[in-house]
């Protein structure tokens, strides 16, 4: 018997036909009383169903028309071309069932075999263990009934379906899921979202990729990552509802209308609308592509109908609002704003529809305000400011209006007066606050006044109007704030700080409530003053009122100042939220990496600063990092620009002179240096290593400035004592060498010194003091005179085999030196001599004479390798 | 259309290009006399930023000015973010923050539902009327041909807005678009611009109505050359 027979209608591609004659079959054929019967019924309702679609995909292609599948829901996204459609899921499952076919034929097996043909609800499933074909079919029962599946629960109670956690299970039911899918693709964003969090399709595209076309694969992709997901529960329940055809147009005409193709996606949308007219998705778009088309008239009538049915869709209040305004019916686009407001209290936008009304209803001061409060919640709104633009023009107008029938209204003429400030037209402002002196001014005309004057470039009467404001105010019951805060600002203007931070604080005292202005500027004072810590406080406490970028900017510098790099550039970053950072700031930003060791990210920044213009401060930092990256010849190219003589980039310079090779530059450099700062003993010792380094006696001037600042360096005191030998100063050199001998350390260790020390007590035949300091030397590796002194400490001290050994190491070595020579030959004859007979013979009269000179062989100390920029003090 | 709505017509369009014309210093009426009292560089406005040295720049400008220059990027944008609701809108946006092009789509969120079809179209046609009068001031393009041009300009910008503070509001946001930039510190440089044209006394945004009669525009020269 064939399947239709069974069912007992006619071969149909009506789904709900099907549906209705399995349902009437059921009532009769009991899974309990007839099991066999019951199987046949299901298989044929099963296979019934695929044919049907078959049918009704050949019915379509024959008719060219519209619809369906993964094709239509794929375009949903936006990112398809809508006409491109993937025939993947009918190929697919014309596949799989020509496979089930081939198994059924092959074994004998039902076609859907499974423990899931029950056809009640899913949640009455016995889901123990299921094969992957039982939870497909799970799947399509779900999915064919529309009130069951938009339950996102239902879903989820079937995807925990424990089997599900298997990773082989998985893997053989994921082709599956997704051939499903290619069928039945109209589904809410969180079951998508559900199957993917199984599935694992956005973490592993590739993976996904193999097993389906390309074209599928982004579907799915899209589908769960899609940002304008539709609404499923608006629809009709009813099984006699095209669902899955309406659902189609819907997302066809939503990713026409994403690709710009509004003809197109009004198709799609005046169809589905002929299906189902009160989808609020549906009426959305729809309005929403008249509007771009500039049809207004018919979007206006999808907005009403929308806003009729569902009265809290906050999009559809607004735009009927618009177009309300537009079509100058202000009274009731306000009614529509304001309940657009009681959904979302402060929304910019509707509060700019707000102040639009109250405007075309000439409340212009309410609009004002409307506008102010917006702009703090939307500052980047042009509209806004150009609708306050226009409120303030129509307001100064309103107000000369009056002043025409009322000149001595003075409240009317310093408020028009202050819009004609804000509108700029300063010669209008001051013209309007000077023409009628008969009515007298009151503080805040003469504050006003004062600062057009001062904008005027009459800045002396300016400031004189000023104080008499101040003044005036005092001396009479007017309103001192408005006087004391705008000469509070001009004197912050003028940087005279003090002066300014009192007439602020009074003005603070005279403002109930919190004033940011005034914060702000107190702060500025704070900074000129450097006040910093304060200044950090009155920022902060501006910017919990207002976080705007130049705010946070200035807090910035602050933190900079204060050293707090990492907090400075957390502020540098919320300030350049909205926009490429100020020029101004861009140096200190750079600064701020710089210290905190981002030195990409400062090099990056400072170079970008150094286009905004020339800065000393920005030039050495350029420097030390061009220097840090091992870049060598830029740094120098940075540093010659200099026109300033600065101690700190001359340092940089002659390091880049010296790493370049160029040493005699680099000296010239380093001397320079010690030249314009004679008093910091770190730049002074450039200079003296490179001049003790060829020995120059100048070097002792040097280290007399340095250790006269800083007597305990014995680095410093050790050139010192090298250069004193090589010129010949024995005397006040071994007088330097008392003196470090009587510290109680002689650290840290400098092999020179330890072998002047030796040379020292040689001379004075202390050879037993000697030794060690004349061994550490050599052990450090010095040669040439330590190894000759050390032999002669060694021989007179009895080691005569070690003494020799070292003699004549000194002697081949250097062959020409005298000393070296003699003082071998003279151990070698008396080395016959057993040393115990030779310390008998030895007396103060028949002393040893050994050949003895230092100065005829220095040992000039190497300029140390310490980077200027990692020295201790280098950013203090 | 007698003279004087002849004129008035092309003193229309000469103020759509009132935004740059102020940031160069123009005074209103804004003529070719009080263009060169200004003294701007129009050479080098023309040269450093559209390699422009003659008509045939001038022309090829105007053509991809009519056809759209920022305006397609905006509107590409706004159609694609057009199926979403407000809150989806928002919020997608908003996950795109650490994005490329964050602040052009931030720009196209917050303006596109306000503005009429056109999208910021006034943002080239405006610019277009400036860089007219800087060819004609340069020579490049006659008088004849730069009223032609104005009037072509004016036709497009007429019937997309409403008015000159629609026309205003769609410019800016335009130069919000281009610049990238979302700061408070540029909305309110570019009120600044729009200060004089919007709130000044007498200039032609305020006595020009925006619904003026305009002529049926002289078909372009170079389109009868090419058909000659």
């Amino acid at each position: 018997m064939g399947i239709w027979q069974i069912l007992g209608i006619a071969p149909t591609s009506d789904s709900r036909a099907i549906k209705r004659a399995y349902a009437a079959l059921l009532k009769k054929t009991h899974p309990e009383d007839d099991p066999e019967g019951f199987q046949r019924l299901r298989e044929a309702y099963g296979e019934a169903l695929e044919q049907a679609k078959t049918l009704e995909s050949q019915a379509r292609a024959d008719a060219h028309s519209v619809g369906g599948s993964a094709n239509d829901a794929a375009a949903s996204n936006g990112e398809h071309d809508a006409e491109r459609l993937p025939a993947w899921g009918e190929a697919n499952r014309l596949a799989q069932r020509r496979r089930v076919t081939r198994t059924n034929d092959e074994q004998g097996s039902p076609a859907h075999p499974g423990p899931t043909d029950m056809p009640a609800s899913v949640s009455e499933q016995p889901v123990d263990v299921l094969d992957p074909d039982g939870l497909i079919r799970l799947f399509e029962e779900l999915y064919n009934d529309y009130a069951q599946r938009i339950q996102v629960e239902k879903w989820n109670e079937l995807l925990e379906y424990e089997q599900l956690q298997n990773f082989s299970f998985k893997q053989e039911v994921q082709p599956k899921v997704l051939a499903f899918l290619s069928e039945h693709p109209h589904l809410p964003l969180p079951v998508w979202q559900k199957l993917d969090q199984i599935f694992y399709w956005t973490d592993d595209e590739v993976g996904l990729a193999k097993l389906v076309p390309p074209d599928f694969a982004a579907f799915v992709l899209n589908s769960i990552r899609q940002p304008a997901a539709l609404r499923f529960e608006y629809l009709p329940f009813g099984k006699d509802f095209l669902h899955d055809e309406f659902l189609s147009l819907r997302a066809r005409g939503a990713a026409l209308l994403g690709n710009g193709r509004l003809r197109e996606a009004m198709e799609q949308f005046d169809t589905a609308y002929i299906l189902f007219h009160r989808d609020p998705d549906l009426l959305r778009l729809r309005a929403t592509t008249l509007h771009l088309l500039g049809e207004d008239l018919r979007a206006e009538e999808d907005w009403k109908a929308l806003v009729a049915a569902f009265p809290n869709e906050r999009d559809a209040l607004l735009r009927l609002a618009d177009r309300f305004l537009e079509t100058e019916r202000a009274a009731e686009a306000l009614d529509l704003i304001q309940r657009a407001l009681d959904l979302l209290p402060n929304d910019p936008q509707a509060l700019l529809g707000l102040a639009r009304c109250l405007r075309e209803l000439e409340r212009f001061g309410e609009a004002r305000q409307v506008c102010d409060l917006a702009l703090l919640l939307e500052p980047s709104d042009i509209e806004l400011r150009i609708r306050l633009l226009d409120l303030q023009a129509m307001q100064v107008g309103q107000l000369l209006e009056v002043l025409k029938r009322y000149p001595g209204d003075r409240d009317s003429r310093f408020a028009a007066g202050e819009l004609l400030f804000e509108l700029e037209r300063y010669a209008d402002c001051e013209r309007l606050l000077t023409e009628a002196p008969m009515y007298g001014s009151t503080s805040e005309m003469k504050t006003l006044l004062g600062r057009v004057w001062i904008i005027l470039g009459r800045e002396e009467e300016g400031a004189r109007c000023l104080d008499q404001a101040v003044d005036l105010s005092s001396s009479s019951s007017q309103n001192a704030y408005y006087a004391w805060l705008h000469r509070g600002l001009y004197r912050t203007g003028c940087e005279q700080w003090s002066a300014a931070e009192k007439d602020l604080k009074t003005a603070q005292t005279l403002f109930s409530g919190e004033n940011v202005i005034i914060w702000a500027a107190l702060a500025d004072c704070a900074i000129g003053q450097h006040h910093h810590k304060e200044a950090l406080e009155l920022i902060s406490r501006t910017l919990s009122l207002k976080p705007e970028g130049v705010h946070y900017g200035k807090r910035a510098i602050i933190r900079y100042r204060l050293g707090q790099y990492e907090d400075a550039l957390a502020d540098f970053e919320r300030a350049s939220t909205n926009r490429s950072i100020h020029p101004d700031w861009l140096w200190m930003k750079g600064l701020c990496e710089l210290q905190t060791r981002r030195y990409d990210e400062a090099l990056k920044s400072l170079e970008h600063a150094r286009n905004f213009g020339d800065s000393p401060i920005v030039r050495v930092a350029l420097c030390e990092l061009y220097l840090r990256k091992s870049r060598y010849a830029e740094a120098l190219a940075e540093a010659e620009k200099a026109t300033e003589v600065d101690g700190k980039l001359l340092l940089l310079q002659g390091w880049a002179y010296r790493k370049l090779g160029r040493s005699h530059e680099a000296r010239g450099t380093f001397m320079r240096a010690a030249e314009v700062t004679p008093d910091d003993p770190e730049i002074l010792r450039f200079a003296l290593d490179e001049l003790a380094a060829s020995g120059e006696a100048s070097a002792l001037d040097y280290a007399d400035r340095i250790l006269a600042l800083e007597p305990e360096d014995t680095e410093t005191q050790m050139r010192r004592i090298s250069v004193l030998f090589e010129h010949g100063r024995a005397a006040e050199a071994e007088s330097a060498i008392s003196e470090l001998l009587n510290r109680p350390s002689i650290e840290p260790f400098y092999p020179p010194l330890h072998y002047y020390i030796g040379a020292m007590l040689v001379e004075k035949d202390e050879y037993e003091s000697a030794m060690p300091h004349l061994r550490r030397a050599y052990d450090a590796g010095l040669r040439g005179d330590v190894t000759s002194l050390l032999s002669i400490a060694l021989f007179e001290i009895g080691l005569t085999e070690e003494a020799l050994q070292l003699a004549r190491a000194a002697y081949e070595e250097n062959p020409s030196h005298p000393d070296y020579k003699s003082r071998l030959e003279k151990m070698e004859g008396r080395s016959s001599i057993p040393s115990s007979l030779r310390q008998l013979m030895r007396s103060p009269s028949r002393r040893e004479s050994w050949p003895f000179s230092m100065k005829l062989r220095p040992i000039r100390i190497e300029p140390r390798d310490v980077r200027p920029y990692e020295m201790e003090g280098w950013n203090r | 259309m007698d003279a004087y709505g002849y004129q008035r017509a092309l003193d229309w369009a000469t103020a759509l290009g009132a935004p740059l014309l102020t940031q160069n210093g123009v005074q209103p009426p804004y003529t070719p006399a009080a263009c060169r009292n200004a003294n701007f560089n129009s050479s080098g406005i023309l040269e450093d930023l559209w390699g422009i040295t003659d008509a045939e720049g001038m022309r090829h400008l105007a053509e991809r000015m009519w056809a759209g220059m920022h305006n397609p990027g905006f509107q590409d944008m706004r159609v694609k973010l057009s199926g979403m609701t407000l809150a989806q809108r928002k919020a997608y946006v908003e996950s795109r923050r650490e994005m490329e092009r964050y602040a052009e789509l931030y720009t196209v969120h917050l303006y596109m539902d306000r503005l009429p079809p056109a999208g910021i179209a006034a943002w080239d046609l405006g610019r277009l009327a400036f860089y007219l009068r800087c060819a004609r001031l340069e020579g490049y393009i006659g008088e004849e041909e730069e009223e032609i041009c104005l009037l072509h300009t004016a036709v497009r910008a007429r019937y997309s807005y409403r008015s000159w503070p629609d026309y205003a509001v769609a410019y800016m946001a335009g130069r919000q678009f281009w610049a990238g930039d979302l700061s408070e510190e540029l909305s309110e440089i570019n009120v600044g611009i729009l200060r004089g044209p919007l709130a000044d006394e007498s200039t032609p945004w305020r006595e020009l109505e925006w619904e003026i009669e305009l002529p049926e525009p002289p078909s372009l020269p170079w389109e009868s050359m090419t058909g000659n």
